[in-house]
This record gives C-alpha cells, structure tokens and sequence, in this order.
C-alpha cells in the first residue's frame, strides 16, 4: 500500500495520525450539549407510562402546574399531529404502546422541581392486553397495536430461482434458526436536547448523528422553514444508529421551550436512554440451507421475523448478506416487520447485518461440517468475487456488476493470520480436559454510504482552510478525515485545516452520520469542494504567475508551475493579494444503485476456549481482516476495526434487553444489569485488526466506509468457534453460561431440553 | 428523590440517638454506593440520614491478639491494601478485592459491603415484593437467572457481598451497638433467612450500628481462596463465589470452611462440602466431591439451573487451588 501511496502521490491520505481533535476530547474542552448553559434555561423532565399497553382514560397536570417553578406542562394534546421519523405517531400519545414512553413532560427551573411536578400529574389509564413476541404478535387474535395491524405493511420478499425446486437437486438440506434478542448497545452520552426559540426562529442543540434529519422533523412539527430551524451537534458521545434520526426528545423541548418561552434542555437519564432511544430489534431467522455435494450453495430459503417494537426509526430488516455475500442461484427470504409491546427500534450498528451474518454465517458453518469440508474452503468456493453479478437495487434482479469486492482477499488473509490450519479437524478433537479450544470464521459485508451529501470548504485570507458539514463526527473521527481529504485535494498541510461539524445553518444538507457513509459520501462532497476551491485558487494565482491554470500545481501550501518550481507563490500571499475568501461548493447525489455495486467486505477468526465446567467463554486471540479501501488515516481505520469488532463481541457476551412476560416491563434497564463489556471483557490487545490492501472506484480517493462492518461477524465467528471448540451449537445470543452448559449437558445426555 | 434531613454527629453515641425504632424512616450513610442509589430510584424513601463514615469509633484496622478488628466504615480498599489484613486474613482482602469496581472500592466501607441490600431485578425495579412489605416474590415464576439455588422461598434473593463469605468462612464476629448497650455476634448469626424475615437480610434492629468486623486469624498451616464468577470480568456481582479455608496436617485435610456467595439468601455455609472433605488428602477426586456436596440439595428455578454444575465445578477448583 505504501508503495501505491508513493504511485498516487499521496502526502496526507493514507497516513497515521491521532485524530486532530484528540487533545479538546480527552481534556474536557471539547463542548458537549450538556455542558452547555444558557441563561434563563428550564431543566426538563418527563413522565413515563408504567404500562406495556394501554390508553390515557384522564390526565390532570393541574397540580403539577400549579407547583412554585414549574413554567411549562406539556401532554398529547400540546403535541402537534405530525409522525415523528418512521412510524413514531407523535411526540406524545393517547396510546402507550411500551413501558416508558412518554406521556407528559415538564419544564421547571430545577431538576428536583421538575421531578416533583411529575409525582403531581395524575394519570388514569385504560390498561390493554400486550404482547411481546413477533411470531405471536401475527396471529389471529393478539392484541393489536395499530389500527391497521402489527404487521408493517407487506412482508417484504426477494426471490431468484426457483427455491423448492433446487432443495429437491440437493444433497443436503437442512433447516435451522438463529435469534438474536432486542439488545442495546448506544453511547455513553445519553440523549440531550437544548430548545431556544427566538421568535419564530427554533435553534436546537442535540446529540444527534443526523442534524438535517432533525431539522427536517422539527419543520414538519412546527410547520417552519429549513431557514427558521437550526441544529447544532457538535460533539456527539457515541450514537450507533440510535441516533441516527429525529426522536421525541427534540419534539419534546421545543414544546416546552415555545411553552414556557425560555430555553429548556431536556436530558435523558441512563434509564430513559435505555428505554427511549433506539434498541437492535430481535431477530428470529429461519435458514433453510441446500449443497451440492461439488460443495457449491445451491439454495437458500430464509424467513425473518423482525421484531420492531412499539415504533420503529426505519423499518429494520435482514440486509446484505443472504441477498450479496454468496453467489447463491436459489434464494428466497421473507421478512416480516412486526410491532410488539416493546421499545422503539432502529438502527444500531450494522442494522440488521450483524444478526444476519449471525443466521446465514452459522448456518454456513453448521453445512460445511455436517459434509465435513473446510468451512473456508466452502466459504472462498461460493463467496462472490470482483465482477460477479450484484443486485444493484439491493433486492432486485442481479443487474449489476460488483468491482472492487476482495472478499476472498479478505478470508485468506485472515485464515493465514490465524494459523487456520490449527484448527480441530472434527470439533473438539484433540481437546482433553475441562478447557477446549477452537477457532471459527465469520465472513460479512456491506454498501456504502449513499444519498445526499453536501460540504462547503473555505480559504481564508491567510491560507487556512474550514470544512463545513452538517453530518456529525460520532467517534468515527471525520473531523479528522474529512480534513484530511481537503488537505490532499488543496494542497496543504492537515494542520492549516479545521472542520466544523454538524450545524445545519452553516453548512449544506447532508444525510448524517450512518451506515457507512460519512467518508464515503460526505467525503466526496469535501473533495468536490475542495477542487472547487482548488480550481478558484488556480485561476487566481494564474495571472499572478503568468501560466495558464491547467499548469499549476498546489502542493504543502504553495503554487507552482509545474514545469518550472521556481515560479511559485506560496498560497497565504496569493490569497492575500487576491483579497477574497474562496468558498467552494461540494453537493453531490449518489443514486443507491450506483452506490450499491461497489461493496466493503470483511472475515473475522477467533481463537476461543470455552471452559465446559463454568461455561465461560474466553476470546483468546481475533483476527479482523477488512477491505477499506485506500484508508485515509491508518490510526481511525484501526481504531474503527477494533471498536466494531468489540461492539459486535458485546452482543456474545450480555447487552440483552430483559422483559418481565407478565407485565411487559424492562427490569435490566442499566449499566450494572445490561452489562455492557468493560475495557477487561474483551482486551483490545487480543483484537488484530488487517487492513487489505485495495482501493475503490466512487469513494474520496478510493475510500470505502468501515463504521458498520466489524461489528456483523462477531457472534457468528464465536458460534462457530465454539462449534469447533466443543461441537456444541449456540444458536441464540448472548452465549450465556445457562445456554453454554445446557447445551453441554445436552451434549454429554444425548437429550435435548430446548425446542 | 424525596426531600431528607442530614444529620452528621460528633459521635457514636450521638449517632444512636438518631436512629429510630422503625425500619428505613431513618438510615445510616456510610459509602452511600448502595443507599444513594437506592433512594434515586425510590426504593428507599428515609426521612433522615444519619452520616457515619466519619465517625472515629468506627475507623481503621486494629491487630490485635490472634486476629484483626475492622472498623465498619473502614472504606474497602483499605481492607484490601491492609497489610495486617493481607497477613492475618488474607481471604478478606482477596475477597474485598473483587468487590465492585476501584472507584466503588474507594467509597464503598465493610460495613456496608454487609449490610447492602439485594440486587434482584424485581426489588431493584420497586415491584411490591416482599423486600418492599408485600407478599410476594416475583422472581419466583419471573426472570430468575442469578436468584437463589439453595435456601430459598419465600424470597429468593441472592446475599450479593463479596466480604459476607469470606467473613463466614474465617469466623468472625461483628459487633453490633445501640449507642450504650453492644452486643458481639458471631457473623454466621448475623444473616437472617427470608423463612425468618423475607423482608431483611440481617439482625440489625432500627436502633442499632454495626460498628466492628473482629476477625480471628486464618489458622496456622491454613490455605485459603476466594473464587468469584461473573457475567464480566468487573463490576459485577457474582454468579456463585465461593470463599475457601483450607487446613492440612501432614497432608490431610483437618479443617475446612467453605461458604458459597451468590446462590443463596445468605452467605452459605457448605456444611456437607466441608464434612467430606475432612480427613482427606485434597486431590482431584477429593475436590470434584466436596464440590458435588456443596450442591447437595439444590433446588434451582426455572432459569437458574446452570448455577448447579458451575458452583459445582467452582468449588471444585478453589479447593484444588489449595492443594
């Protein structure tokens, strides 16, 4: 890679650095929505329903009203009749339709007021039946949540082939199913919102991915112009997808800010956040997977139901990987998006993907070994490769082809890391005594980005540059990133640039910081803005240097002929010759069809011991081994391989969101009971992320997005590890030790206790 | 939060005289890891506290003859950096050590390692369990993966200390003061069953401290472990621990005190462990049956059955540890 560094000419993509904002985050300077204060701010507060299910008969905020320091009391009937994001009805419902949404909301001068204002609001409910499980929740008969059902829409189908004819021409058939359980797994910062009202003119700042999606929201519900609505997010403490779109929290301190005509910031505590944001939607898959014995996948028939909660961000959904991974002629899935009695759903990280490569990736696993063939070799035979067909509407015909694709590359590279020869021939082979050890493999992929991007770069008068976008940098570091891109395509050094992120009255639309796509996207609007401001500089400095434009070059902050070096300008005194800023403009659409054929794959291998006493299960060793196309900083990249892959291993270990079934109530709702893994659970220092040399064709200098993929493998890669440990087979997350001994039991008894 | 009154006294005494005759209208504050997070969440709604952890009578770590005296606000990383500790009774401070988290360590005292309430969901959430005055345990036929395997019924709590066990397993005593009356009691006594009191996990009436842990020195030629399984590998409480002290003479076990932490409303004492133990050499066969009978009698509930083979199988090894 160095070496096609050096062919590119490349000074600033593709290095190492710290992200140049590294030093404000880790000393506290950085500004985060919750340090900021305003003066005459309300601290606000809401009242959260106790009830699965059930309808507000009466809500009396009098009392609560009339408490000294209580400004504002806002319930369903102050919220305006505009859905939030997805199908959220509105701010504040009639209906409740999981335990801890919103039903009332208070503004008062103090936490403790505002708290005690919420004891004072009388609420009698209609109590409803409520269900909780998506198979259940389609029958006839289950209480339903919406006038229309609880199913969303039609079940959403994809076929190619013919699916019952192909399982009767193969050798081997067999049907399985994988779940994956409503889990959470946001960021440390909880949702916070600061709502200001100057006239008719709303400025909100929020911890947000997607400041322009909440823009958009916040127009809508108070019938404002993009102009009259504001949003800042700054510096955001980790989203994941749950704060990927427009939420009630916004909605919420507006009202009460516009209410109460004084700015109101409304914070969620970890509990709210747990309950109110965005969970990962379970997920019960069914694979029904057929071979040929020539160890080539002929068929596949899956069928999903996703559980979206009460209401969902986005309809959520199995993704890529039955549809894109493996070249297979016989596919059929069927999914069916369900709404239960459970929290709101949305994005988190990877989306659908990470317990869709958790279905189709075991199952893979489960085949191979039941015909005894390597599952890597099995895996390189069917996995699609550079140029084979690709759907590029996602679900539709296989109209495309796929470029730049090293998913092969990436299986190689990782099984020569791991020593997969190593492995035990037949699982639990050679593995005496308590502690058994095997390694397994996970393989997985996605898209990138997509949708409207938009940046603005600026040239000041002395040279120094600003990149102005309004998506967010998450954690993923694209202040840094994008500042790098504008300093290759000027032509200056990284420390004459600076980004100002996420303030949508600054800087153009842009979708947001999700699925893949801020470098991808917005990182090609920065690098359309940046030659714009290139090319203004060229035409600039031209005259001054008596060439035509087309023989200037701008290199480390200074223009020159490129024929003749001695002919320069350094680039402070061009532009203060020139007396104007240069202002160049990024906005590009990428068509997700265009988008879809060029794809980001991944193979992980774990090494893992499973202790089949205590039923622990320790990753001894994980190999993330990632196409990123041309990486624009080795440090992010590397940073960004590791948190995902530790995001996903998460999931493995606890994260899950447990329901009481009679009552319908989240009781882990907690850091110390959801059990989030601590920096000891699994040590980055066992994590070896390989960065596969590639460059892609539509990304800001071949880039490709990395945000989503290190966290689909995970529970696939340690199911199959652990297969291969043991020869016992995990098919529901987290692998927890009553699953891991059950299963050992089963094992040892030859009788099984589970359906 | 409700609203509360703040005492802090000069003494002892003076702390006595605040406390009341009912339980939870007024407590005592120590570290407050526990209280303070109970009374956010409304599961505890006092209307004075009365602050301790400051009091000279319950500071510091004494050796003494035959043993060490812990002051009860003695904060727990000094229980696990004490160097008498560490000599006299080194199964304390092993066990301290796996308490919670450094940053809980710091604040958190012994005494209220004890004295902590339980973290069962269904208490935690404020349903009207029988923790809460009703009579009713909803783990029982609810979510019950980390309740009790053993003693349960009526509640089935699980006692969370890390300390309690080792404690038990050495012997101690606490002692416990009204302000002028004191009475010393040995720890296994402190603990109540919930067939006693499902309502309380300790003798402790309204009106008393517990001001001193004394804990007699591990015995000579003793060998002991505390062996702590969780979900994580910090900041959690255990699964099943099980506190060991091991005695040998010439090879044979004369003593051992095993107490299990985590799977009983208690802290449990594996009486039937320990007998097959005596007078065995501690090998293999040895442990895998002391660790069979500290199960005996295990009448798990629906979610919990794995709790059986995995304290089985951890007794197993903290005494093989020992060998």
């Amino acid at each position: 890679m160095a070496q096609q560094q050096g062919a590119r000419n490349l000074t600033v993509v593709g290095t190492a650095s710290p992200p140049i904002d590294a030093v404000e985050r880790v000393t506290g300077q950085a500004k985060y929505v919750g340090d900021i204060e305003l003066p005459g701010m309300l601290v606000a507060k809401v009242l959260r329903a106790r009830h699965a299910h059930a309808r507000i008969v009466s809500l009396d905020t009098s009392r609560a009203e009339a408490l000294p320091g209580v400004k504002a009391v806002i319930t369903h009937k102050d919220a305006p009749k505009v859905p939030i994001w997805g199908n959220r009805t509105y701010a504040l419902n009639e209906q409740v339709r999981f335990a801890g949404e919103a039903v009332a909301a208070v503004a008062a001068v103090d936490e403790e007021t505002a708290e005690k204002a919420l004891r004072l609001i009388d609420v009698k409910y209609e109590v409803l039946k409520f269900v909780l499980d998506p198979e259940e929740a389609v029958k006839p008969g289950a209480p339903q949540l919406f006038p229309d059902g609880n199913l969303e829409g039609q079940p959403r189908v994809l076929t190619r082939g013919d699916v019952e004819r192909a399982f009767a021409e193969c050798d081997r058939v067999i049907e399985r199913v994988y779940h994956c359980p409503t889990m959470w797994s946001g960021g440390m910062e909880p949702r916070v919102a600061i709502a200001q009202w100057e006239g008719n003119k709303l400025t909100l700042w929020a911890s947000t991915q997607a400041p322009c999606r909440v823009q958009t929201n916040l127009t809508g519900q108070f019938n404002l112009a993009d102009s009259q609505v504001r949003v800042i997010a700054s510096y955001v403490g980790g989203g994941f997808g749950t704060k990927s779109a427009a939420h009630v929290d916004e909605t919420i301190a507006a009202l009460l800010a516009r209410k109460a005509r004084r700015p109101v910031k409304l914070q969620y505590s970890r509990e709210e956040e747990i309950l109110d944001s965005n969970t990962r939607f379970e997920t019960r898959v069914y694979v029904k997977i057929g071979v040929k014995r020539d160890m080539t996948l002929h068929a596949m028939d899956v069928k999903a139901y996703i559980n979206q909660g009460a209401y969902h961000v986005r309809l959520g959904g199995l993704g890529n990987q039955a549809t894109h991974i493996y070249k297979t002629p016989h596919l059929r899935t069927v999914q069916y998006r369900v709404h239960t009695n459970l929290p709101n759903t949305g994005p988190t990280r990877g989306v659908g993907d990470p317990q869709e490569t958790f279905a189709i990736d075991s199952a893979m696993d489960e085949i191979a070994n039941e015909m005894g063939w390597d599952p890597v070799e099995f895996r390189l035979k069917n996995v699609k490769r550079n140029g084979d067909p690709i759907a590029r509407g996602g679900t539709g015909p296989e109209d495309g082809r796929l470029v730049t694709q090293v998913t092969d590359r990436c299986i190689e590279e990782g099984a020569a890391r791991i020593g997969w020869a190593r492995r035990n021939a037949a699982p639990g082979a050679g593995q005496t005594g308590p502690k058994a050890r095997g390694i397994g493999v996970a393989v997985t992929e996605r898209g990138n980005g997509g949708g409207l991007a938009g940046a603005t770069v600026t040239v000041n008068l002395d040279g120094s540059v600003v990149v102005f976008y309004a998506s967010t940098d998450i954690g993923t570091h694209s202040r840094t990133t994008l500042s790098m891109i504008a300093a290759e395509t000027i032509g200056v050094a990284l420390a004459s640039v600076r980004a100002v992120a996420g303030d949508t009255e600054v800087a153009p639309y842009d979708g947001g910081s999700y699925g893949n796509r801020v470098l991808y996207s917005t990182g090609r609007a920065v690098d359309a803005a940046a030659r714009d401001c290139r090319e203004q500089i060229f035409a600039t400095a031209a005259p001054m240097l008596k060439a035509s434009a087309a023989d200037l070059e701008l290199r480390d902050g200074v223009v020159r002929v490129k024929a003749d070096a001695s002919r320069s300008l350094p680039l402070r005194e061009l532009m203060q010759r020139r007396g104007r800023s240069v202002v160049g403009d990024g906005n590009v659409a990428q068509s997700q069809a265009e988008v879809n054929v060029e794809r980001a794959a991944g193979a992980h291998f774990v090494e893992v011991e499973v202790d089949r006493e205590t039923g622990k299960i320790r990753i001894l060793r994980y190999i993330s081994a990632h196409d990123v196309g041309q990486p624009i900083n080795r440090t992010v990249v590397e940073n960004q391989i590791e948190g995902g892959t530790i995001q996903g291993l998460a999931l493995t270990q606890a994260e899950e969101m447990r329901f009481d079934p009679r009552d319908g109530r989240c009781l882990n709702a907690n850091f110390l009971d959801l059990k989030p893994p601590t920096m000891l659970d699994f040590d980055a220092r066992v994590i070896e992320p390989i960065v596969v040399d590639n460059v892609g064709e539509q990304g800001p200098y071949g880039a490709k997005g990395l945000g989503e993929n290190p966290c689909h493998p995970g529970m696939a890669a340690v199911a199959n590890a652990v297969y291969n440990a043991s020869g016992i087979r995990l098919r529901r997350v987290p692998f927890t030790r009553a699953d891991v001994l059950r299963a050992l039991a089963e094992q040892r008894t030859g009788v099984s206790r589970t359906a | 939060m409700n609203n509360f009154t703040y005492i802090r006294p000069a003494t002892l005494r003076d702390a006595a005289t605040q406390l009341g005759k009912e339980h939870g209208k007024v407590m005592l504050l120590a570290g407050g890891t526990d209280l303070l997070g109970e009374m956010k969440d409304d599961l505890r709604v006092p209307e004075r506290l009365v602050a301790i952890k400051h009091l000279r009578e319950l500071q510091g770590i004494r050796p003494g003859r035959g043993g060490v005296r812990i002051g009860a606000a003695t904060s727990l990383v000094d229980v696990v950096e004490s160097a008498d500790v560490r000599r006299q009774a080194p199964l304390l401070a092993m066990a301290a050590e796996k308490v919670g988290t450094p940053q809980i360590r710091n604040m958190a005292t012994i005494g209220g390692n004890l004295c902590q309430r339980p973290r069962c969901w269904y208490y935690r959430n404020n349903y009207p369990c029988f923790k809460h005055g009703g009579n009713v345990c909803y783990s029982a036929t609810g979510e019950n993966d980390f309740h009790a395997i053993l003693e349960g019924g009526p509640s089935y709590i699980v006692h969370p200390s890390d300390t309690a066990p080792a404690l038990v397993a050495l012997g101690a005593t606490v002692r416990i003061s009204t302000g002028g009356r004191e009475r010393s009691v040995p720890i296994e006594k402190f603990f109540v069953s919930p067939k006693q009191d499902p309502t309380r996990e300790n003798i402790l009436q309204p009106n008393e401290i517990l001001t001193e842990i004394e804990v007699p020195a591990a015995p000579a030629g003793s060998k002991a472990i505390y062996v702590k399984e969780m979900v994580r590998e910090i900041w959690d409480f255990a699964l099943c621990s099980v506190a060991a002290m091991v005695t040998t003479k010439g090879g044979v076990v004369e003593d051992a005190r095993i107490v299990l932490g985590g799977v009983a409303p208690f802290p449990y004492r594996a009486l039937k462990a320990e007998a097959a133990l005596k007078g065995k050499r501690l090998d293999q066969a040895a442990a895998a049956d002391a660790g069979a009978a500290a199960v005996e009698g295990a009448r798990p509930l629906a979610k919990n059955a794995y709790k059986v083979p995995l304290t089985q199988a951890t007794v197993a090894r903290a005494l093989l540890s020992l060998a």
